[in-house]
C-alpha cells in the first residue's frame, strides 16, 4: 500500500521562470528593464555623492537662468540660479522614494485587508467591502488639494500619508478577489480540515500563491503613484522644494518664458518622468503576463 | 476674493484705504507735549524733497530715473475711429487665474474685480486730487466745517443713471443707510471708523430710528450735511475717508421691501443687472470670465469714442502672447514686474508701456515683541519675554544692512523696482521724504562691523556667531507664498549666513497665505520660532502709519512700541496735525524713529507697468483732478484703426 | 431591479453621511476660516469677531454639523463667502459649464479609444498595435496638466490659432443673443480641454478593448462561427466587438467620474470657469461651504456613476443580474 501522503495541488511553474520566459519574448520590455536598472542605480549613487559635495539649495540670482551652453554645466540653472543636472538627480530620487513609500504602505493595508476579507468571506467580507466602498467614494485629488493646501508645513510623511490614504483600496480589491478564489481551491480546504490555524494558512499558505498577483500589481502601482505625485505636485500642491520632486521640475513649464526659451529647466525632468514610467508599465506588463495565464503572448 | 495683500503677485490687487485709527475719539485727546528730543542724525532743513544743495533722498533718484524709462502719457498717432466704425471696441484684458463673484452693488462687494467692474460703468460724485485729497471736479464738492464736526456735499451738476432717473445725494444717503441698516452682509470697511461718529447712527443701527439723524439733506437733494459727534481726524480728508459712492435708491428700494437687506447681495439688481450712472452701460455678463459694456451715450461728461468695453479674463501665461497677437488693445490692471521679463526676451513693438508709481510697500520685520491683552479689552504690543537677540538693536541693525536687495531687484523684478531708503513710500507721501533721512542700504562690512563692535566676535563650532554670553544663536524667517518670494527666500538666508548669523527658514518653504495670515500675522502662534519675517501691503491715499504700525493692531508685524513712537503717532492723528508744518515735522520724526529703533527695512518702491497697443490713443496714466481711473480713462481712449497692431 | 436601485441608494445614505463627517471633521482642523481672507487694516478685528459670532462659527462643531444637515435636507446648502450668494446658486452657475466640458471629453474619449483599440486588438503584434500602445503608455505617462499646456499654447491664437485662449464663451458673441453662434462658439472653446481630458484617459480603454478583442478571438463560440463559414467580418462585428464593448459600456459611470476629477486640473489650466476652478478657489480662500459640498456632489455623483455602470450592465448583459 502505498503511503498516503497529502500533497499540495500541483503548483504552477515558478513565477520568476515565468517572467523570464514572457520577458524573453518581449524585446522592449528588455530595454526597458535594462533601462530602469540602469537609471535607478545612477541616480541612488549619485544622490548621496552630489549632497555632500554641493548645496544644492544654494540660490544665486546672479547666475539665475543660463542655458547649458552659458553656464558650463550639462543642464543650465534655472530662476533662482541653481544648477539644474544635480537637481535632477535628487528630485528623482525624492519621487522615487516617494512613490516606492506610498505604493509599499497602500499594499501593506491593501493585502491584510484583502486577505482577511476574502478568507473569511460572509458577512465580514460584506461589511468589509462595504468600508472599501465608501473609501472609495471620496474624491480623494479634492481632499489630497485640500490638506495639502491648508496644512501648515508640508511634510514627506504627512505627503505619503494622505497618499497611501487613498491609495489601498484598490489592492484591497484586488487580493479579496483572489483570496476569494483561492479560498475554494484544495490545498486550502486540505489545511482547513486538517485544523490548521486560519492565520497559517492565509500567510503560509495563501499568500505565496498571491505572490505574483501581488508583484505584478506592486509594480504598475508603482508607475502610477510617480504619475499621481507628479501631478499633484505639478499644479503646486506638492512638497516644497527642499523636498523638490521631478513634479517640481516639470512644473518650471507653466511659466510661458521656461517653456518656450528654457527648455532645460523642465523638459529633462518630463523625459525622465515619461521614461521610467513607460519602462515600469512595460515590465509590469510582462508581469502580469507571467502571473495571469490569459494573457499570456504564446 | 476678499481683500488680500500680495505685492508683485499675478492676482488682482485691491487698493485699499489705510485710514489711521486714531485712539478712540470720544476720549479727550491728550495735548500733545512738545516732541521728545531725537539723536540729531542728519535731520533735513528743506521744505520737501530738495535741499538747498539740490541733493535728493538717493532712493528717489533711483526711483525717478527708474519713471523716466517709461513714459506716463502715450503719443499714438492716428484719429479715432467714429462711433459706429466697424472694430471700435476697445478690448481690456485682466491677468489672473481667477474668476470674478460677480456682485456688483459697492456697499456689498470688498472683491477687488467686482469693484473694478462696478467702478467702470459709475462716475464720480466726488473727485479725487492728485495729492489723495478730495478734489472739486465731480458732479458734487464736499467742505469740512472749520472744526472739522461737520462736512457738506453739495451737488453742482446733472446726471442721469442707466434708466433716465436723475441722480440726486438722496442715493448717497440710501448707502449710508444700507451700509448700517441691521442684516447688511458687507463688510464695513472703508470709512469704517467714521460710521461711528455720525450723530444718530447708533439709533438707526439698532433700529430704534429709521432714519439718521445726524444726516440731513436739503435744496432739493443737492445738499447733504453730516453731522459728527465729535471732531473729524485728519484722515478724514483723504479719499477714501468718507464714503462717497452711490446707490441707485429707486432701483434698489424696491428689492429692499421685498426681500429684506439680508437677501439683496442674492438678488440680480446688485449683479449683472446693476445700475450705474456712469459711461459705461454692462451690456452682458459672462459669469465669472467677461463683461461687454456698451458705450452711455447719456454721460453727463460726454460719451465716450469707442461704442464697446470688453473686459477680460485671461489666464496669466498667455496675457503677454494675447497682447503679441493684437487680441486685447490694453492691459486692464498693472502687469506685475515678472511680466517684463517675457516682455524683453520678444521684445514686442505692437504695444507700449505707460508706468506709474506703485502703491505696493513691504518691509522685513523683525518680531521684538508679541500681542498680550491689555486688559481692557484690546491687545497691546509688549516685548518678548524670552530674550531672544533679536531684541538686541546692533543685531536688526545688521540684519537690515546685510539684505543685497538691488540684486532682487534686477533679476527677480526685473529692474521694475528699486530699495527703498524711508519707511514712507513715494507713493503717498514723497513730499515728506526728505534728502538726508537716514535710512538702511546694503553693505555687508558694515553689516559686519555692527556686529564685531557690539561684541558678537566669538564663533561656534558651525562658523555662525555666539550670542554675547556665549550661546549659540538661530533666527527662524517666514515669508508668505507668492512669485517673488519664492525665488527669493534663500538668498536673504544666504545674506545673513554671510554676516554670521544662523537664519533658517521657518517649515523649510514659504508658507500659504491663510495661514501665514493665521498664524504669524494675526496671532502670536509662531513668535516663539520665528524672528524675521517679510509682507507686503497695498498702500491708501493717507500715509498715517496708525494701520501698520499701532500698539494695537496685529498688522504692527514687528510687535514693537514705545512711548516715543506712540507719542509720534498721536501727533500725526491729533487735531493739530492740520497744520501742515506741525505734520511734516510729526513725519520726519517718525522717519528718524524707525531707522534708529530698526524694528523693520523697508523693502522696494516700485512702478506698475500697463501695457497699451499702438493703436489706442489718449491713453495716459497721469493724475489730475477730474475723471481718472479705469472709467475715466477708457471713456477718453479712442482706436485709431479696425484692427489692432500685431506684433 | 427597482428593488436593487433603491436598496443601493438607501446604502448611499449612510456611507455619505460617514463622508460628510470626515470631511466636516477635515474641514474643522485647518487653520483658518472664511473671513480670514477679510483682514485687513481698514477693518477692526472686533468687527470680524463680531462677524463671526453672528454667523455662529464659534458654536461647538457638532452643532454646526447638525445645523448643516438639517440646511441640506431642506435644500439650503449654505452661503458662498467668496461669491456672495448661496452655494447652490454659484455651483449651479459652474456646473452646467462642466457638464458640457464632460459631455465633449466623453465624446473624445470613447470616438479615439474605441477605433484605435480595435485597431490594436485586430492587428496584434503588428507595428500598428505597437504604436498604439506606446501612445496608450505615453498618453498614460504624460500628466494631464502638461497635455492641456502644450495644447494651449500650439493651438490657441498665440499658436497656430485654431482656439480660443480660454473661458467658456466670447462675451460679444454672447451679447449678439443669436443661439446658433453662441453654441458653436461654446463648444470652440470646449474642445480643446475636453480634448486634453480625453486623450489622458484613453489608455484604459485601448487596453482593455484590445485584451478583450485578442482573448474572444480565441474563445470557444468564435472558433465555431469560424468553422461554420461565417465571415470573418461579421464574426468581429457581432460577437468580437459588441462583446467586448459591454464592459466599457458599462464603464461609463465611473468614465464620467474620471472627466469630472480631471476637469479639475484642465479647468485651471484653460481658465475654464466650471467647478473644478471653483474648488480650488474656494479651498485657497477657504470657503468651506463650497468646498464641503462639492466634495460632498461628488461623492455621490460617483456613487451613482458605479450604480449607473451596473445598470447598463445588466440592460446590455443578460448573463449578468445584479443581486
Amino acid at each position: 500500500m502505498q503511503n498516503l501522503e497529502i500533497v499540495d495541488s500541483q503548483k504552477p511553474d515558478g513565477f520568476f521562470k515565468l517572467f523570464i520566459k514572457e520577458l524573453k519574448h518581449d524585446k522592449l520590455a528588455i530595454i526597458c528593464a535594462v533601462l530602469l536598472i540602469f537609471i535607478i542605480l545612477f541616480i541612488y549613487i549619485a544622490a548621496p555623492i552630489i549632497n555632500s559635495q554641493m548645496n544644492i539649495m544654494q540660490a544665486n540670482l546672479a547666475n539665475q537662468n543660463r542655458s547649458p551652453e552659458q553656464s558650463g554645466s550639462l543642464l543650465g540653472t534655472d530662476d533662482t540660479g541653481r544648477y539644474i543636472a544635480p537637481f535632477l538627480v535628487l528630485a528623482a530620487r525624492n519621487s522615487l522614494n516617494i512613490a516606492f513609500s506610498v505604493t509599499f504602505f497602500a499594499f501593506i493595508i491593501g493585502v491584510l485587508i484583502g486577505l482577511f476579507s476574502g478568507f473569511y468571506g460572509g458577512t465580514f467580507d460584506n461589511i468589509v467591502m462595504r468600508i472599501v466602498d465608501t473609501w472609495t467614494m471620496i474624491p480623494f485629488l479634492m481632499v489630497i488639494i485640500a490638506v495639502m493646501s491648508i496644512v501648515g508645513e508640508r511634510t514627506p510623511p504627512l505627503f505619503i500619508f494622505i497618499l497611501t490614504l487613498f491609495g489601498w483600496m484598490g489592492r484591497a480589491r484586488l487580493i479579496r478577489a483572489a483570496a476569494l478564489q483561492q479560498k475554494n481551491l484544495d490545498y486550502i480546504q486540505g489545511s482547513k480540515t486538517l485544523g490548521t490555524p486560519n492565520i497559517i494558512i492565509i500567510f503560509r499558505e495563501m499568500f505565496p500563491n498571491l505572490l505574483d498577483i501581488i508583484v505584478a500589481n506592486f509594480v504598475i502601482t508603482m508607475a502610477a503613484s510617480i504619475g499621481i505625485e507628479t501631478g499633484i505636485t505639478i499644479i503646486g500642491f506638492g512638497l516644497g522644494v527642499e523636498h523638490a520632486t521631478l513634479g517640481t521640475l516639470i512644473s518650471n513649464s507653466l511659466h510661458p518664458v521656461n517653456l518656450q526659451f528654457r527648455w532645460w529647466t523642465w523638459l529633462p525632468a518630463f523625459i525622465l518622468v515619461v521614461t521610467i514610467m513607460l519602462c515600469i508599465n512595460f515590465i509590469g506588463n510582462v508581469l502580469q503576463r507571467a502571473a495571469d495565464p490569459k494573457q499570456r503572448l504564446q | 476674493m476678499k481683500s488680500l495683500f500680495k505685492k508683485g503677485s499675478i492676482t488682482v490687487a485691491s487698493i485699499l484705504f489705510l485710514v489711521a485709527c486714531g485712539g478712540s475719539p470720544s476720549e479727550p485727546q491728550p495735548d500733545p507735549a512738545e516732541p521728545p528730543a531725537i539723536s540729531d542724525i542728519g535731520a533735513g532743513q528743506g521744505t520737501g524733497q530738495v535741499d538747498e544743495q539740490g541733493n535728493i533722498n538717493p532712493g528717489l533718484v533711483a526711483l525717478d530715473l527708474l519713471l523716466g524709462r517709461f513714459p506716463q502719457t502715450l503719443n499714438n498717432p492716428g484719429t479715432p475711429l467714429e462711433r459706429g466704425a466697424p472694430g471700435n471696441i476697445l478690448r481690456g484684458l485682466v491677468a489672473t487665474n481667477n474668476t470674478f463673484p460677480g456682485l456688483f452693488e459697492r456697499t456689498l462687494s470688498t472683491e477687488a474685480m467686482d469693484t473694478q467692474i462696478a467702478t467702470i460703468q459709475d462716475s464720480m460724485l466726488i473727485t479725487i486730487a492728485p495729492d489723495n485729497t478730495f478734489g472739486t471736479a465731480g458732479l458734487a464738492t464736499i467742505t469740512f466745517g472749520p472744526d472739522q464736526t461737520w462736512v457738506e456735499i453739495n451737488q453742482h451738476h446733472e446726471a442721469n443713471w442707466h434708466d433716465g432717473t436723475p441722480v440726486t445725494l438722496y442715493d448717497l444717503y440710501f448707502a449710508y443707510k444700507l451700509i448700517n441698516s441691521p442684516g447688511y452682509t458687507g463688510v464695513r470697511n472703508v470709512a469704517l471708523h467714521f460710521w461711528h461718529l455720525i450723530e444718530g447712527i447708533e439709533e438707526f443701527r439698532s433700529g430704534e430710528s429709521d432714519t439718521i439723524s445726524g444726516v440731513t439733506l436739503s435744496n432739493n437733494n443737492r445738499t447733504m450735511r453730516i453731522q459728527f459727534t465729535d471732531q473729524l481726524p485728519p484722515s478724514a480728508m483723504f479719499a477714501g475717508g468718507i464714503w462717497t459712492t452711490l446707490s441707485p435708491a429707486h432701483w434698489l428700494q424696491p428689492v429692499i421691501d421685498e426681500v429684506g437687506v439680508a437677501e439683496l447681495a442674492n438678488h440680480p439688481r446688485a449683479r449683472a443687472e446693476i445700475l450705474g450712472w456712469g459711461p459705461w452701460i454692462i451690456e452682458t455678463v459672462v459669469p465669472g470670465e467677461s463683461v461687454l459694456f456698451r458705450a452711455n451715450d447719456n454721460y453727463w461728461r460726454g460719451a465716450p469714442l469707442a461704442d464697446y468695453l470688453l473686459w477680460e479674463i485671461v489666464p496669466d501665461s498667455l496675457a503677454l502672447a494675447s497682447l503679441r497677437e493684437g487680441l486685447y488693445d490694453f492691459t486692464v490692471q498693472f502687469l506685475p514686474a515678472t511680466f517684463f521679463e517675457e516682455h524683453l526676451l520678444f521684445n514686442a513693438t505692437n504695444y507700449q508701456i505707460a508706468a506709474q508709481l506703485a502703491p505696493g510697500f513691504g518691509f522685513l520685520y523683525f518680531r521684538v515683541g508679541t500681542m498680550e491683552d491689555d486688559g481692557e479689552g484690546g491687545i497691546v504690543a509688549t516685548p518678548r519675554s524670552d530674550n531672544h537677540p533679536i531684541q538686541n538693536l546692533d543685531i536688526r541693525r545688521a540684519l537690515a544692512h546685510a539684505v543685497d536687495l538691488q540684486l532682487k531687484a534686477d533679476t527677480i523684478q526685473n529692474g521694475l523696482s528699486v530699495p527703498a531708503r524711508s519707511i514712507l513710500s513715494p507713493f503717498n507721501a514723497r513730499h515728506y521724504i526728505e534728502p538726508d533721512i537716514p535710512s538702511f542700504y546694503f553693505d555687508l562690512d558694515l553689516a559686519n562691523q555692527i556686529l564685531d563692535d557690539a561684541g558678537f566676535t566669538e564663533r561656534g563650532a558651525d562658523g555662525f556667531r555666539l550670542n554675547l554670553d556665549g550661546t549659540p544663536m538661530t533666527f527662524g524667517f517666514a515669508l508668505n507664498q507668492n512669485t517673488f518670494n519664492e525665488q527669493a527666500w534663500s538668498t536673504y538666508i544666504q545674506n545673513w549666513h554671510a554676516i554670521g548669523l544662523n537664519v533658517s527658514l521657518y517649515t523649510g518653504d514659504v508658507i500659504e497665505w491663510t495661514t501665514f495670515v493665521d498664524n504669524v500675522l494675526n496671532s502670536d502662534n509662531w513668535s516663539e520660532d520665528i524672528h524675521i519675517m517679510q509682507s507686503n501691503w497695498n498702500l491708501g491715499a493717507n500715509p498715517a502709519p496708525h494701520g501698520l504700525w499701532g500698539a494695537d493692531t496685529t498688522f504692527n508685524m514687528s510687535r514693537h512700541t514705545s512711548p516715543e513712537m506712540q507719542n509720534i503717532l498721536d501727533r500725526i492723528n491729533s487735531p493739530q496735525a492740520w497744520d501742515p508744518e506741525f505734520l511734516r515735522q510729526a513725519y520726519l520724526d517718525w522717519q528718524l524713529y524707525m531707522y534708529n529703533n530698526a524694528v523693520a527695512r523697508p523693502m522696494f518702491w516700485g512702478i506698475q507697468t500697463f501695457y497699451v497697443n499702438n493703436r489706442v490713443l489718449n491713453y495716459s496714466t497721469e493724475r489730475f483732478d477730474g475723471d481718472f481711473g479705469v472709467s475715466g480713462l477708457t471713456k477718453r481712449l479712442g482706436l485709431s484703426q479696425e484692427q489692432a497692431f500685431v506684433n | 431591479m427597482t428593488k436593487t436601485i433603491i436598496r443601493r441608494l438607501l446604502i448611499m445614505i449612510p456611507q455619505l453621511i460617514v463622508i460628510s463627517l470626515f470631511i466636516f471633521f477635515l474641514a474643522e482642523n485647518m487653520p483658518g476660516d472664511a473671513l480670514t481672507g477679510l483682514i485687513s487694516p481698514d477693518i477692526h478685528p472686533s468687527e470680524i469677531e463680531a462677524m463671526r459670532e453672528a454667523l455662529g462659527f464659534n458654536r461647538p462643531w457638532p452643532e454646526r454639523y447638525l445645523e448643516w444637515i438639517f440646511g441640506v435636507l431642506q435644500g439650503d446648502f449654505g452661503w458662498s463667502f467668496q461669491h456672495v450668494q448661496p452655494v447652490i446658486n454659484i455651483v449651479g452657475e459652474r456646473l452646467a459649464n462642466t457638464v458640457w466640458l464632460g459631455i465633449v471629453a466623453l465624446f473624445f474619449q470613447y470616438s479615439i479609444a474605441i477605433p484605435l483599440g480595435v485597431l490594436a486588438g485586430k492587428n496584434l503584434g503588428k507595428p500598428i498595435d505597437r504604436i498604439i500602445v506606446v501612445y496608450s503608455f505615453l498618453s498614460l505617462a504624460m500628466p494631464t496638466i502638461l497635455m492641456g499646456i502644450i495644447m494651449l499654447f500650439w493651438l490657441s491664437p498665440v499658436g497656430w490659432g485654431w482656439f480660443p485662449l480660454g473661458g467658456s464663451v466670447n462675451a460679444i458673441v454672447l451679447s449678439s443673443g443669436d443661439p446658433v453662434a453662441i453654441f458653436f462658439n461654446r463648444l470652440h472653446h470646449l474642445i480643446l480641454p475636453a480634448l486634453s481630458i480625453a486623450l489622458a484617459s484613453t489608455a484604459g480603454i485601448i487596453f482593455y478593448l484590445r485584451s478583450n478583442i485578442v482573448e474572444r478571438r480565441n474563445s470557444d463560440y468564435v472558433t465555431l462561427a469560424r468553422s461554420k463559414g461565417v465571415p470573418e467580418r461579421v464574426i468581429f462585428g457581432k460577437h468580437i466587438f459588441r462583446n467586448s464593448l459591454i464592459p466599457i459600456a458599462s464603464d461609463i459611470g465611473i468614465a464620467i467620474v474620471g472627466v469630472l476629477t480631471g476637469s479639475i486640473l484642465i479647468e485651471r489650466i484653460f481658465n475654464f470657469p466650471g467647478i473644478g476652478q471653483l474648488f480650488l478657489t474656494s479651498i485657497t480662500q477657504r470657503d468651506f461651504a463650497v468646498a464641503n459640498f462639492l466634495i460632498m456632489f461628488l461623492s455621490m455623483l460617483s456613487v451613482i456613476g458605479v450604480l449607473i455602470s451596473d445598470i447598463v450592465l445588466t440592460l446590455v448583459d443578460p448573463r449578468i443580474r445584479i443581486k
